[in-house]
This record gives structure tokens, C-alpha cells and sequence, in this order.
């Protein structure tokens, strides 16, 4: 790398930016942890720790060749499996396990994340030719299939779904036919179809809704089923001519049906024994996402304190280590999964736009790397790691704000937590690396 | 990856798309920033003050609650400290032999055996909270446990203010008691800012000047944090409690104890008011009850609430003197007695001839005796009810209702204490609504008071009341002055109030008054009065209820006077006893005489029915 090149194309913008969101990250990790026991008033000292390590690693990873990270790009992935593996040997607390190495915790499932972008552009890149065959969308399902469930027997059900927008971003961005997306896309609904409408159901119908007593009833299961399977046969026959004297005008309605038909028959398939996987405690997330009031001082109280935290700070906030809700430690994980509500609540109405200002700085920043990268392969990592970050955001700061059913997931850049900002400085490096690669810079 | 050439076309497809992802990106973050700009400042107010809730810790400082007084100065409702034993199973001595030492002490104290207490500690600590042992325990008890309460780790003792009516039974109808607010007070209630913990009045006076009597709460503001410990003391939001303010009667307390010991356990009531101004100086009613049994939550103390509410005989919760509802009987006659007086249909010499009986079409009409030729005085004197049927046939039933009205009959009247009956007067137009058609029957036993003629004991005082003070009436009422909680100053008087008022001529109330007084002297009830040296004037009635076999007499009373001294010193004296039955020891006239007696001349019960030659009892029910 050459010195005077790294100087001239180094994207100050989009460095300042995660810079400054670090240092907004580390104040408040401090102000939220002030009046709490002692070994995590010491997390903000921690995170600045992490910082420096990151930053180290932000420009190691500026000097790397990117057909290099490509070339590793199998291992890396392998190794955050593997890792993922030996983490189930580590007890579990409080529902998580963690990686425990000399004091230090590493989570894999924040490095998969990287080696899943990583791995999916690399796969799209050297499958360019066919990039519309279904057979090459059916393998990079499976890559992410694979990482999906690596991470949901943690069991980390909101790190999981954090595969779901990579795989499509990436997808759609490299070309994949958009029937395909459609497809997998209607599984995923209709495969979510019948825990939702129990929620609702019990949410709303106090469990007597007639409708979903039918859909739930052994009977009609099969009645469903059997209807099902008979006109999707009758229709691939008759799409491949074994039944004859059809004209072939109405072959387009065959498709078609046995297209949408397969995914909601599919889906559904999955969705009984999904409902039944879903744990209670899940499914009541899913239940105080429509009415988080349904059981204020249990399931629905943190929402219902984090949306107090936020909407109490006004337009000018209650001032720096002065949140009345966040100093009384009315929210838990004030300094991972809510912490969004501790900026909310002390730098009021401008710290949040502040914030959402600065991650729009990064965003612009990341897409016109993205935009104007020199291959494929460099559209495709900027795109996912981008579709990652704004899976984060979207879903930290939507739970708090009461739009996103609640999973643990952090805010990039700002939560506590070594592994996952490592990530978000390694997502930069990458893309920086990535511009700085650039063969003419327009 | 370098081997793919980028193709012109390829490159343009990739770069709408990562266009859209753009879009989308942008989408979202607007979505983030409007759902921001939604809470934090269209429902900043909202939020705030849910954080303010959310952050403050409320102890409230119920207000202490209003005393009241007889006009005498005697206490009759107050507030007394209460301790309760509270043991803190968690707190107790770890070392087993001063476990034991400490819960002897207790126990024998408290006379509670060792083994009981250890199994009710053993059942409280399964709950791990802590377990009243006793409720408001006896101050030599009290003291026992304070002065080695040092030596007691575990047990405390709790102090609070219960309300208490030291005079017990007496005039318990009228005071009332306070209980827990039950639900339907709760849902009235909640907007004044009553807590569904609170006490409430129930009854009485304590239920109709519930609002003087409560006074203000108070309530300290504490900043909370989630785990509930208090940061600071929130000054600009706490406010002090003041007190309830203090209620004097016009009940003398002394006298109200003297009526209360003459009427005895006579099942029945008394009323006496001073017409003059409506103040009721003394009222009774027995079965009655002792009003702090619904204070303190005991075992003894619900069983005896149990038995009072299942008394369906004696009913000692009614107050008699307003809740039930009698025929007044002969006490009725001076209303047919005022409309000829006033109406001139029929002279008042002219006699009628009473043979014990009267008859219409087929019905025959009884008298209780045989009086012969009698005129208005002598049958009014007589209670003759021959000469009433006969000129109640002549002037008929629509005067009868509308003078029994103008007296002040068949509504409440609107005394100080809640639950008042209004009575019954018949009317055409009533008997109508019921599809009954009148008759002349029906006239006739109007006019002796009977049949369905309903009033109350306090209605009858009113009624007197009116002749007493010749043509008006001031609104009965028991509470005389409110006084200020906190600096005992008057702060109201309750004026006299006028209540009925008739235009009939002053010959009409003297003749009334006169004939009432030759009741007395020489009449039904001058046996009863024979020893009372007072110009008194009344009437007696008899109050049928029942038919046939089952025919059973209330006696009543209803007098005022003396008539010889300025109307300010007349008193006006109800009596009722139920199931008379011509008992003479339940005859009404006597204990009305008695009343008077023990009112003008301070008299207890013993002096006064030594004086009247009245036989001293243990019971008058035999």
C-alpha cells in the first residue's frame, strides 16, 4: 500500500464518522452504567480498550491484498463454525453462552456474520455466469442455511436473523432471478404464519377466534393439505403435458400457481412444527411488540421503559449523566441491547437525529464505495455489510422505540461489547480497503 | 473475481440495484428518525409524566378523622392509638435458646402457648413476610413488650390511630360507625380521591358528614429508583394532612343515657326534639349495638357482626326512629281533628254517638271502647274512633291527604342522618296507581291513622312539631355545630331550618293544644302522667299491624309541652314500643311520662320511676 495513495483516497468522512460514534458510544456506555455495581462501571474502560484494538485492526485490515481476504474467505468462515461449535461446550448463562478464553469472551456469531457476507460474495462472484440458475441460488441459501442454524442453537435467535437481510441484499444486488427472492421470501411469511395469528389470536380474540380454531384443528389440516397437494399436481402435469389437449396459452396460470401455491403450502408445512418451536417467552415478544401494555410489569415493562426513557428527553434531553429514567436504572442493558434509550433520554430529540444523522453519513459514505467499486465482488461485501449494519440499527433502535418485536441485538458502534464493535471496524476497514483498491478513482 | 470483465450493460443493472439498496436505506433511517420525532416530541408531555409516575414513590398520610360530641361535651366517636403486635420471622434470634427465650416472653404475655406460636411462625415464614399476632393489644401488654423490645429482635410493635365510640351502645343508630370502603363506595368515591384502602363512614352521622368528618389526606412524594430506593424527598409534590373537623350534637348525652335506661329493652324508639328549633336532644333505639365491633377485624368481633346481621327478629342494625316505617294510629287524629276545625263542614259541638261500633253498607268499624254521645274535644280527648268515621264520612278522603301533607306526613324529612323512610299517605290518586278503586272503608281507617297510613317516629316529632309551635316546623337535625379540626373555633352552626308551615288559624292550634293537653289531664293518657306536675299535652295511639289471629298493637306516644311555659323550653316527645299487645309494662304513655319527667328535672331512671311508681326491672319483655 502506498503511503501517499492511503492519504490522498483515505475516506475521512466515513472514518470521523464511526470515530465520533465510538466516542458518543463510550460516554454513554459511561453515563448508563454510573449507578450500577462496580464491575460495570468499569465497561466504558473496557469499550475504549476495544476501541484501540479495533482501531489496530481497522488499519491492518487497510494493508491487506482483497484477492488475499477473498482467497481466505472459506477458512475464516470455516473457523467461526467451528467456533460456534465449541462454544456449545461453554455453560450456559443466562440463556447465552459465551467463548471464554483467558478472561477474554469472543463471540463467533458476530465474526460469522462477517465470513457470511464475505463468503456469499465470493460464491456469487465466481458463479457470475450463472448467476440466474437456481442451482447457484439454492447453494448460497445453504451457505447462509448453514450459519443460520450454527447460530440459532446458541440459541441467539436475533444474531440469526441478521442472516435473512445479508443473504437478500447481497442476492438481489449480484442479480439472482427476482422470482427467487420472491419464493424464499413468501416461505419466510408463510412459514411465520401460524405463530403470528396464535399471537394475534390470543392477543386480541382472547384465544376464540373461529378462524384461527380452523386452521389449528387436525381436520382441516388435511382437508388444507389434501387440497394442496392435489391441485399442485394437477398443475405440474398439466405444465409438462403429461395430461394433454391443454392449450398451451394457460401454461403461464400453471406456473404461477404452483409458484405461489408450493410456498404457502410449504410454508405452512413448516409453520405447525415452528409454532411449536417457538418458545413461550418468544412468542410473548412477538405478542408485546402489537401491545406492549397486554403485561406492563413482566414481558411488556422494558419496552414500555425504554419508550418513557426516550419520549422523556424532549427535544433538548435531561443532560449528560442526568437521565431521570436511565440514572434510576429503570431499564435493563442499558449499555448493550438499550442504550439507544440513554442517548434518547440525556441529548433529547437532536442527540437522536444527531445520531441517525451520522449513521446516514456512513451509509452515504459506504454506498458510494459501493456504487463505485471496481468489481463485483467489492459491490457485493459493501452491500451486505451495509445490509448488516442497517438490520442493527434498524432493529436496536426500532424495539426501543416499540416498531421491532425485541431481540437482543446491538447498535453498531455504540453498544458495549468487544466482538461485535471488532466487527463494525472490520465491516469499515473492509469497505475502505475496498476504495482504496479502486483502479480509477472517478 | 478479476477474471470477470465488467460488461458496460452488467455494470448499469449493478448499479441501479445498489441504487435501491440505497432507497431502501434511506426509507428506513426516515422511518427511524419520524418514529423518533413521534415520541420524543408530539408525546413528550405524555412520556414525561408517565416518568414522573414511574420515578415517584407515594406515602399517604391519611388524614385523622373528625371527633364527635355530645352537646354536653362528651366524647361519643374519637380516634385512640392502637398498637399491634407485628413478629418479623426473618428478624428473630438465630440462636435457638434466645429464639425460645424471646418467644416465651411473647407468649406469655400475650397468653399465647409456645407451641401455637411456633406453628403460626412456622405457617408465616412458608409466606416469608411478616405475621400481626395481635391487633391493638392492651396497653399493660403494650408496655410489657416496649420496655424489652430491646431483648426482641423480630418483633415490633406498630402503632395507628382507630376510631373509637367510647360510649358504646348508646345512641350507636344515630352516630353510625366506619368500615373498609366496599366496592360501589370505592367507584362513587374514587373521584374525591379515596384509595380503595380507606375507611368510609357507614352509617350515621358518620356516613352523612362523611366529607366534614374525613378532613384532608397528606402525602409525602419520594424519587424512586426501579429498585425502589428512595434518591430524595420530593418537597414541591408532598402536602401535610389536616384533620377531619370535630361534630357537636344537640344530643345531651346524660339525658340521651337516661332515655336510653327507661326505655330499657323494650323493643322500640324514642324521639325527643326541641320544636323551637329541630334540635333532637335525645333519640333511641333498641335492639341498638355496639358500633366498634366493626373497627378492629377479630374472630369475637365478626362472629358478633354475624349475629347482628342475622337478627332478622330484633333487627338492631334499623334505627326505629327513621328507618321503620308505622301506622301512627290514634296519634294520626289530629289531622281529621285540625280539617274540622279549620273546613267549618262540621260544628265542632255537635256530637256523635259511639256505641263501640260503626257501620257502612255490610262492614262494621269497631271502637276500642263504648264512649256515648261524644264532641270534637271529648273524642279527641277519648280517642273516640266512632266520631271520626262518622265526620271523615262527611268531609272525605282528599282533605285527609292533603292536610296529612301540609303536616309534614308521607314525605322525609330530610334529618341529618342517612337512610330516612318517608312514610305513606293514602290518596286516590295512589290507591289508583296500585288498581285499587276507593271506598268508603278505606276513608274511615285513614282517619284513625290505620290501614296504609306509614310514617316515622321522626315524621310524628315533625308533626307534633307543627302544632307545638301553632302552624310551623324547623327540619329535624342531630349535629348542632361543626367545629374547625385544627383550631377548634366554630366553624358552622346549623341554623334552624323551616321545614312545614300551615296557614291555619290560631283557634285551630289552641284547641288542638288544649284537647291534646286534656289528653293528658284527664284523657287516655292521665293515668301515665298522674305524677308528672307538668302542663304536658299528647296523644296516644295504637298502631295496628296484621289481621285476624295474627293481629298484634304497637303502643305509641306523641307529646309536647308544657304547654305553659314560652315554646323554646317545650320539648316534643315520641314514644314507640312494638308488640304491645296491651302489655302494661310496654304501655308507651308511661315511658313518655318518665322521658318528660327525667328531662325537666335532671332525673335518672332509678329517681324518676321511684317518683312515677313505676316498677324497677331487669327486663320488661315478661
Amino acid at each position: 500500500m502506498d503511503w501517499r495513495k492511503l492519504i490522498r483516497d483515505f475516506d475521512y468522512f466515513m472514518f470521523f464518522t464511526v470515530i465520533g460514534l465510538t466516542v458518543f458510544g463510550i460516554m454513554f456506555i459511561y453515563s448508563a452504567n454510573l449507578n450500577k455495581q462496580l464491575y460495570l462501571r468499569t465497561e466504558y474502560l473496557k469499550q475504549i480498550l476495544f476501541a484501540v484494538i479495533c482501531l489496530i485492526m481497522f488499519f491492518g485490515v487497510l494493508f491487506l491484498k482483497p484477492n488475499r481476504i477473498s482467497s481466505l474467505t472459506f477458512y475464516f468462515y470455516i473457523i467461526c463454525l467451528v467456533g460456534l461449535m465449541l462454544t456449545l461446550l461453554f455453560p450456559s448463562v443466562k440463556g447465552q453462552r459465551r467463548f471464554t478464553v483467558m478472561g477474554f469472551s469472543i463471540q463467533f456469531s458476530e465474526f460469522l456474520k462477517i465470513a457470511t457476507v464475505l463468503f456469499l460474495s465470493k460464491f456469487y462472484t465466481a458463479n457470475q455466469a450463472e448467476i440466474q440458475s437456481l442451482k447457484v441460488y439454492c447453494k448460497a441459501g445453504l451457505i447462509t442455511l448453514i450459519a443460520i442454524g450454527a447460530v440459532i442453537i446458541q440459541p441467539d435467535l436475533g444474531s440469526a436473523l441478521v442472516f435473512i437481510p445479508i443473504f437478500f441484499g447481497i442476492s438481489f444486488v449480484a442479480g439472482v432471478r427476482r422470482r427467487y427472492l420472491v419464493y424464499t421470501f413468501g416461505l419466510f411469511a408463510a412459514v411465520s404464519f401460524v405463530p403470528l395469528v396464535t399471537t394475534l389470536n390470543s392477543l386480541f380474540f382472547n384465544n376464540e377466534s373461529e378462524i384461527v380454531y380452523l386452521i389449528m384443528n387436525y381436520k382441516y389440516i388435511v382437508v388444507i393439505t389434501l387440497f394442496f397437494v392435489v391441485t399442485i399436481a394437477l398443475c405440474i402435469l398439466a405444465y409438462l403435458d403429461i395430461i394433454k389437449g391443454i392449450s398451451a396459452n394457460f401454461k403461464p396460470i400453471f406456473y404461477w400457481y404452483v409458484f405461489f401455491a408450493s410456498f404457502i403450502f410449504v410454508g405452512l408445512m413448516f409453520s405447525y412444527p415452528a409454532n411449536k418451536f417457538l418458545k413461550q417467552y418468544q412468542k410473548d415478544r412477538l405478542l408485546i411488540f402489537f401491545n406492549p401494555y397486554v403485561d406492563p410489569l413482566n414481558t411488556g415493562y422494558n419496552i414500555i421503559q425504554s419508550m418513557t426513557a426516550i419520549g422523556n428527553g424532549g427535544v433538548t434531553g435531561k443532560g449528560w449523566k442526568q437521565g431521570e429514567m436511565i440514572q434510576n436504572k429503570f431499564l435493563p442493558e442499558q449499555a448493550t441491547d438499550f442504550i439507544f434509550p440513554v442517548i434518547a433520554e440525556e441529548t433529547g430529540y437532536i442527540g437522536s437525529l444527531l445520531l441517525l444523522f451520522l449513521y446516514g453519513v456512513y451509509f452515504f459514505r459506504g454506498l458510494s464505495i459501493a456504487y463505485k467499486a471496481k468489481d463485483s465482488w467489492s459491490t457485493y461485501v459493501c452491500i451486505g455489510l451495509l445490509c448488516m449494519m442497517l438490520f442493527h440499527i434498524l432493529e436496536n433502535m426500532g424495539m426501543a422505540m416499540g416498531i421491532m418485536p425485541i431481540t437482543g441485538i446491538p447498535l453498531p458502534f455504540i453498544s458495549y461489547g468487544g466482538s461485535f464493535l471488532i466487527v463494525c471496524y472490520l465491516s469499515t476497514g473492509l469497505m475502505m480497503n475496498i476504495k482504496l483498491n479502486r483502479i480509477s478513482p472517478y | 473475481m478479476m477474471h470477470n470483465p465488467f460488461d458496460n450493460n452488467l455494470e448499469k443493472e449493478l448499479s441501479l440495484r445498489v441504487l435501491i439498496i440505497g432507497i431502501l436505506t434511506l426509507i428506513i433511517l426516515l422511518s427511524l428518525m419520524c418514529r423518533v420525532t413521534y415520541i420524543q416530541i408530539f408525546k413528550n408531555r405524555n412520556y414525561s409524566e408517565r416518568s414522573r409516575r414511574t420515578r415517584e414513590s407515594i406515602i399517604r398520610f391519611p388524614p385523622i378523622r373528625g371527633r364527635i360530641f355530645s352537646s354536653d361535651g362528651k366524647v361519643l366517636a374519637n380516634n385512640i392509638n392502637s398498637y399491634d403486635l407485628i413478629i418479623d420471622p426473618k428478624l428473630l434470634s438465630k440462636d435457638n435458646v434466645l429464639r425460645q427465650q424471646e418467644l416465651l416472653y411473647v407468649g406469655k404475655v400475650m397468653g399465647i402457648d409456645y407451641a401455637d406460636l411456633e406453628k403460626i411462625l412456622q405457617n408465616a415464614s412458608k409466606k416469608r413476610e411478616k405475621i400481626t399476632l395481635a391487633e391493638n393489644i392492651a396497653f399493660d401488654d403494650f408496655i410489657k413488650i416496649n420496655e424489652n423490645i430491646d431483648k426482641l429482635p423480630g418483633v415490633e410493635l406498630s402503632e395507628s390511630l382507630i376510631r373509637n365510640y367510647p360510649e358504646k351502645k348508646s345512641l350507636s343508630h344515630a352516630v353510625g360507625y366506619i368500615g373498609h370502603i366496599d366496592y360501589d363506595e370505592f367507584s362513587k368515591l374514587k373521584e374525591k380521591g379515596y384509595k380503595s384502602q380507606d375507611w368510609v363512614g357507614k352509617t350515621g352521622i358518620e356516613l352523612s358528614y362523611e366529607d366534614v368528618l374525613r378532613g384532608q389526606e397528606g402525602f409525602v412524594a419520594y424519587e424512586v429508583d426501579a429498585k425502589m430506593n428512595v434518591n430524595k424527598e420530593n418537597i414541591a409534590r408532598s402536602k401535610p394532612s389536616t384533620p377531619g373537623d370535630d361534630l357537636i350534637l344537640s344530643i345531651d348525652l346524660e339525658f340521651q343515657k337516661n332515655v336510653e335506661d327507661i326505655l330499657a329493652d323494650r323493643k322500640g324508639g324514642v324521639v325527643v326534639l326541641r320544636p323551637a328549633t329541630g334540635e333532637i336532644l335525645a333519640m333511641a333505639s333498641f335492639p341498638n349495638f355496639d358500633p366498634n365491633i366493626y373497627i378492629l377485624q377479630t374472630e369475637e368481633n365478626n362472629n358478633k357482626k354475624k349475629e347482628l346481621a342475622l337478627d332478622t327478629q330484633g333487627t338492631p342494625l334499623i334505627n326505629r326512629t327513621l328507618q321503620s316505617e308505622y301506622p301512627p294510629g290514634s296519634i294520626f287524629k289530629m289531622i281529621p281533628t285540625a280539617i274540622i276545625l279549620e273546613e267549618d263542614i262540621v260544628p265542632i259541638s255537635k256530637t256523635f254517638y259511639c256505641n263501640r261500633a260503626f257501620r257502612l253498607g255490610n262492614e262494621r268499624f269497631g271502637c276500642w271502647s263504648f264512649h256515648g254521645w261524644q264532641d270534637l274535644n271529648e273524642a279527641l280527648t277519648n280517642s273516640c274512633d266512632t266520631y271520626y268515621y262518622n265526620t271523615s264520612m262527611i268531609f272525605g278522603i282528599e282533605k285527609l291527604t292533603r292536610y296529612s301533607m301540609s303536616f309534614g306526613l308521607g314525605r322525609g324529612t330530610g334529618v341529618d342522618i342517612p337512610f330516612e323512610k318517608g312514610g305513606f299517605i293514602p290518596s286516590i290518586e295512589a290507591a289508583a296507581k296500585q288498581g285499587v278503586n276507593w271506598y268508603g272503608g278505606l276513608t274511615l281507617i285513614t282517619s284513625i291513622g290505620q290501614g296504609d297510613v306509614k310514617t316515622t317516629l321522626v315524621q310524628l316529632a315533625d308533626y307534633i312539631s307543627v302544632i307545638a309551635n301553632k302552624g310551623k316546623s324547623f327540619r329535624p337535625h342531630i349535629v348542632k355545630e361543626i367545629l374547625d379540626g385544627q383550631t377548634g373555633d366554630v366553624k358552622q352552626k346549623i341554623e334552624p331550618e323551616l321545614l312545614a308551615q300551615v296557614p291555619y288559624s290560631k283557634n285551630t292550634f289552641q284547641f288542638l293544644t288544649r284537647s291534646m293537653r286534656d289528653v293528658v289531664r284527664t284523657g287516655t293518657a292521665a293515668k301515665a302522667f298522674a305524677r308528672v306536675p307538668l302542663e304536658f299535652a299528647g296523644k296516644t295511639g295504637t298502631a295496628e299491624v296484621g289481621f285476624g289471629a295474627k293481629k298484634q298493637t304497637h303502643s305509641l306516644f306523641a307529646g309536647f309541652g308544657p304547654v305553659n311555659l314560652p315554646i323554646n323550653e317545650q320539648i316534643v316527645v315520641v314514644v314507640l314500643i312494638e308488640y304491645e299487645n296491651g302489655h302494661p309494662l310496654k304501655y308507651a304513655g308511661n315511658v313518655a311520662a318518665m322521658i318528660v319527667n327525667s328531662w325537666f328535672y335532671k332525673e335518672d331512671f332509678h329517681t324518676t320511676a321511684r317518683k312515677l311508681w313505676y316498677p324497677i326491672r331487669d327486663s320488661y319483655n315478661d
